[in-house]
């Protein structure tokens, strides 16, 4: 397959070209999917949202700017549309160490003989963490991203975004700890 | 004394560093630490993407064409509008220059035809006859009251397809 570059596919769909909007599409929706599973906590949700985000870029297109990547404009899209629809659901989003700890400590993840398998047991601690932790997670190890990069999509400072991955990571390897069968796992 | 930052910055940089490798090797406890970080960050490095089939390009291409759709018809019914309120309003002064036009044929003589030379002023005056009028003092809080409505189920709609 062609690696046709985002900006040239713009350029395209800026001309007129609606149905090129399905090569992005295409290329970003695996893991803009990924990082809403992990933010919500929800299949369908994650679907719904992500639709409506691509509907939300495909409109503010016409205002993109070429001053970043595509990638880090439209997961700023992604990443408040996960925000806008966690804070509709009343969920609480912003939760301190002191609660994450809480939560935490209640934590306990069974790994049956079915679920012995790496990507299912990363995928339920990540599903553990607060929705933020889990975006910083998914942006740091899933997608590459510098914590720079995360700093722009998520719109905070670069060393926030380290005090998040440091807490997620320590907060992930505390419940591998905790959980027997990790060992066996890994 | 290694503690969890340390270890996590050095995980964050993806970089070897053996100061603090040979730090952590001296402490058992401090090893067992950092072989857990190490797993960790190892398998979240094998993080995959949850993944969507076809279907749900075809399902945003056709929310995509609907939207469209909306926006074709919003703009036929802003169209409506203008053209409506525009009749309306070429009615009124057609109305008002057939009236001032009849009248001044009329008036000959009088306080008209000795104070008002020309077609402005009498446009003024017949202008202000008619807004006195009874019937429509009646018909003007009317329109205005339909205009607002259709405006507010008109903005309405606006903000709801946003």
């Amino acid at each position: 397959m062609i690696d046709i570059k985002d900006n040239d596919i713009i350029d395209s769909i800026k001309r007129g070209n609606v149905s090129d909007f399905t090569l992005l599409i295409d290329k970003y929706k695996n893991r803009a999917f990924s990082l809403l599973r992990r933010m919500l906590k929800d299949e369908m949700e994650a679907e719904d949202v992500l639709q409506e985000s691509f509907i939300k870029a495909y409109y503010a297109l016409p205002g993109f700017q070429y001053k970043s990547k595509f990638s880090t404009w439209f997961y700023r899209i992604v990443y408040n549309s996960a925000l806008t629809k966690l804070a509709s659901k009343k969920r609480n989003i912003e939760k301190g160490m002191s609660s994450l700890e809480e939560e935490l400590n209640l934590t306990y993840i069974d790994t049956s003989d079915d679920d012995k398998e790496l990507k299912v047991w990363i995928n339920k601690m990540i599903e553990q963490l607060p929705a933020k932790y889990s975006a910083v997670i998914n942006f740091f190890y899933n997608d590459d991203l510098s914590c720079e990069e995360i700093g722009e999509v998520m719109g905070t400072s670069v060393s926030n975004v380290k005090v998040i991955l440091h807490r997620a990571r320590t907060a992930l390897k505390d419940m591998m700890i905790k959980n027997k069968s990790t060992e066996e796992i890994l | 004394m290694i503690n969890d930052d340390m270890i996590n910055d050095f995980l964050d940089s993806k970089k070897e560093d053996k100061d603090l490798l040979n730090q952590i090797n001296k402490s058992e406890e401090a090893k067992n630490n950092f072989d857990a970080y190490k797993k960790l960050d190892s398998a979240l490095l094998k993080l995959e993407n949850y993944e969507l089939g076809n279907n749900f390009n075809i399902a945003v291409m056709a929310k995509l064409k609907k939207r469209f759709a909306e926006q074709k018809k919003q703009k036929n019914v802003l169209l409506a509008v203008v053209i409506f309120l525009g009749a309306v309003c070429l009615f009124f002064t057609g109305l008002l220059f057939a009236y001032v036009l009849d009248k001044t044929e009329k008036v000959t003589d009088g306080y008209l035809s000795q104070n008002t030379n020309n077609i402005v002023d009498k446009f003024i005056y017949y202008f202000k006859q008619i807004t006195f009028n009874s019937s429509l003092n009646v018909v003007a809080p009317v329109l205005a009251f339909i205009i607002l409505v259709s405006a507010y189920f008109f903005y309405e709609s606006r903000r709801q397809s946003n």
